[in-house]
């Protein structure tokens, strides 16, 4: 967590620094290292600037309430019956189901009192993969992976293929970030009787202004959200403003994560793009460590928007694996099984291969 | 006439600087413990044996080193065989013996010292009869019996003049076996890691709108300068070669 206070300290041991009357250097106690004053302040002004934007930065909001829509009273009256409206029968889902398909008829069916008291999505990214592309990219995805057991690829059948729109909020901000790093240059030489390394240590302060755009962060409990961060990214291009019509047919949950929850996740990336960013500045050093930083928003939007998602089972063992594909660029993610005997044999093969190699490199250097 | 002579006197001090200096004395015995002939049979007999092996062997005796350590002075004289242009094709080996301390050292250099001395700089021949000669002060027997154990020695381990490097490397094998592994291991950890492909996002950068990144600060401050000092290792050999390989000594 960025510091919101500056104790001095010094820079080279991290005792407290003390100026010692009559001297005209600062020197620190503890290892002995004498600085400039001049030195300190302008090191020390440095971290009181960035503690006080850093301050800034735990005050600065997301416009989480800006995020979503009301929904008409058309668009209420569009989405009918709780029952099938096909065949009567009764449609049951849980509690977040906003769209679903009759399981006796098959008619695609919106569930209309869950859209009661929530947002209306402001865009929609439409479906572009169908259910035969998820099937040959699954099996493309299991291509090359050496180590997946006969047994699953001979018997495997895939159990459920569902095409689901996932809530996702999607940040736009704009931030100033600000970054202290300790780097290092090192020179080496050397006498006739030792060796010489000097370390010349720097402060570099560095700072920035960027804008990010829609940061997806999915607001669903149900979606594992590791998995919804591995099917990124999305075309934003193909962003739709939102249709009840885009739904029918598909799976569909409303949110039960609000955008305000979802901030932490799209604070924590920027954060660290941002810091990726300055630190790239940070040229002509043998080696740098971030010591301290602020990331300031100076704009933060949100909107709401309903993503495809292709949510494929299958068993294998009687353990259930699911993989998820982007239904939009089609990129399949998910874990698969391994052959422990598999795991071993490549390996080994591996090994042995190597050892003969490693054997005559190691005869040949030495002797 | 006279500086004729001159001349002639200067021009050979100047040849002998600069003719190579005749090949190394095989037995240079400077505490006098051999007479006239045992001196000649013995370098005789040692020049056949290094004729035989292409190899150079030197045979020095000293009344005293005085406080240099007998080792340091081996391997001072071997570093300084070795740099001669003459030295043995196959190796050169080295006794030096001392009488006032009674000591006595023998080393050879890299190209033979695993021919002679294992890996703790042991003798790989037997030096019991060189020993008792020269506790009963019969210093021509001890040199002979000495020379002829190398003689044997060397007959031994024929394969290993010109193919050292076909015996099998322990050290080597030891490196390969545990690369091996440890190679293996990273193999099968980018195996297990390739069937999933589900990772966390933990930055945003394809989100990020790099045509308009203003940097509006960059400062580099200098701070303060630590100097760290290392003394450098010296180097174990005397003089100024490294050729010295195993050697093994004792005293008598």
């Amino acid at each position: 967590m960025a510091d919101t206070s500056v104790s001095y300290k010094c820079p080279n041991c991290g005792a407290p620094l003390k100026f010692i009357p009559g001297h005209e250097k600062i020197t620190c106690e503890h290892c002995d290292s004498e600085f400039e004053v001049s030195t300190i302040e302008n090191l020390f002004r440095d971290k009181e600037n960035m503690a006080v934007k850093t301050r800034e930065a735990q005050e600065a909001k997301w416009a989480t309430h800006e995020a979503g829509g009301e929904w008409s009273a058309e668009e209420e009256a569009a989405l009918k019956a709780f029952t099938c409206s096909s065949c009567g029968a009764e449609i049951v889902c849980d509690e977040n189901t906003m769209a679903t398909e009759c399981v006796y008829c098959g008619n695609p069916t919106m569930i209309p009192k869950r859209f009661d008291g929530m947002l209306k999505p402001d865009f929609v990214i439409p479906f572009k993969k169908n259910k035969q592309d998820a099937i040959n990219s699954l099996k493309k995805f299991y291509e090359g992976k050496k180590l997946l057991p006969d047994a699953f690829t001979a018997n495997n059948r895939v159990e459920a293929i569902q095409p689901m729109y996932v809530p996702f909020w999607l940040f736009d901000s704009e931030v100033e970030a600000h970054a202290n790093f300790k780097a290092e240059k090192i020179r080496t030489r050397e006498t006739p009787s030792e060796i010489i390394r000097e370390t010349q240590i720097y402060n570099c302060t560095r700072g920035g202004i960027m804008k990010f755009e829609k940061i997806p962060v999915d607001g669903s409990k149900k979606m594992d959200d590791t998995y919804m961060e591995s099917i990124e990214p999305f075309d934003y291009s193909e962003l739709v403003p939102f249709s009840a019509a885009y739904l029918t047919g598909y799976l569909a949950d409303k949110y039960d994560v609000d955008a305000e929850s979802s901030v932490p996740r799209a604070d924590k990336r920027v954060e660290q793009s941002s810091l990726n960013v300055l630190a790239s500045t940070v040229n002509g050093f043998d080696s740098f460590i971030e010591e301290s930083h602020a990331v300031i928003k100076d704009k933060g939007e949100v909107t709401y928007a309903m993503v495809p998602v292709w949510i494929l089972t299958t068993r294998y063992e009687d353990k259930p694996y699911t993989f998820m594909m982007n239904g939009q660029t089609g990129k399949v993610v998910g874990s698969l099984p391994y052959d422990s005997g598999k795991a071993f044999k490549y390996p080994a093969i591996c090994a042995l291969i190597v050892m003969p190699i490693i054997y005559f490199i190691v005869k040949f250097l030495t002797l | 006439m006279k500086i004729f002579f001159k001349c002639l006197i200067n021009l050979f001090f100047i040849l002998t600087l600069l003719i190579p200096s005749k090949s190394f004395a095989t037995i240079t015995d400077s505490a006098s413990i051999l007479t006239g002939k045992e001196f000649s049979e013995l370098s005789g007999h040692i020049q056949q044996i290094e004729h035989k092996h292409g190899i150079k062997i030197e045979i020095v005796t000293q009344p005293t080193i005085h406080a240099k350590k007998i080792k340091e002075e081996s391997k001072r004289l071997i570093n300084r065989m070795t740099e001669l242009p003459n030295s043995g094709e196959n190796g050169n080996f080295l006794l030096l013996i001392v009488m006032d301390t009674r000591q006595y050292n023998a080393i050879a250099d890299q190209k033979l010292e695993a021919r002679l001395f294992d890996l703790n700089d042991n003798p790989k021949f037997n030096e019991s009869k060189f020993l008792n000669a020269l506790k009963k002060d019969d210093y021509v027997s001890g040199l002979t019996s000495y020379v002829d154990e190398i003689d044997s020695t060397l007959s031994n381990y024929p394969a290993a003049e010109n193919n050292s490097n076909e015996f099998f490397d322990p050290f080597a094998a030891m490196i390969a076996i545990v690369g091996g592994i440890v190679i293996g291991f990273m193999y099968r950890s980018s195996l297990i890691a390739s069937m999933s492909n589900v990772k966390p996002a933990i930055e945003a950068s394809e989100y990020l709108d790099k045509e308009n990144i203003k940097i509006i600060e960059n400062r580099d401050n200098f701070l303060y300068t630590n100097i760290s000092r290392r003394p450098k290792s010296q180097s174990s050999h005397g003089g100024g070669g490294n050729n010295g390989g195993g050697g093994h000594g004792g005293s008598f």
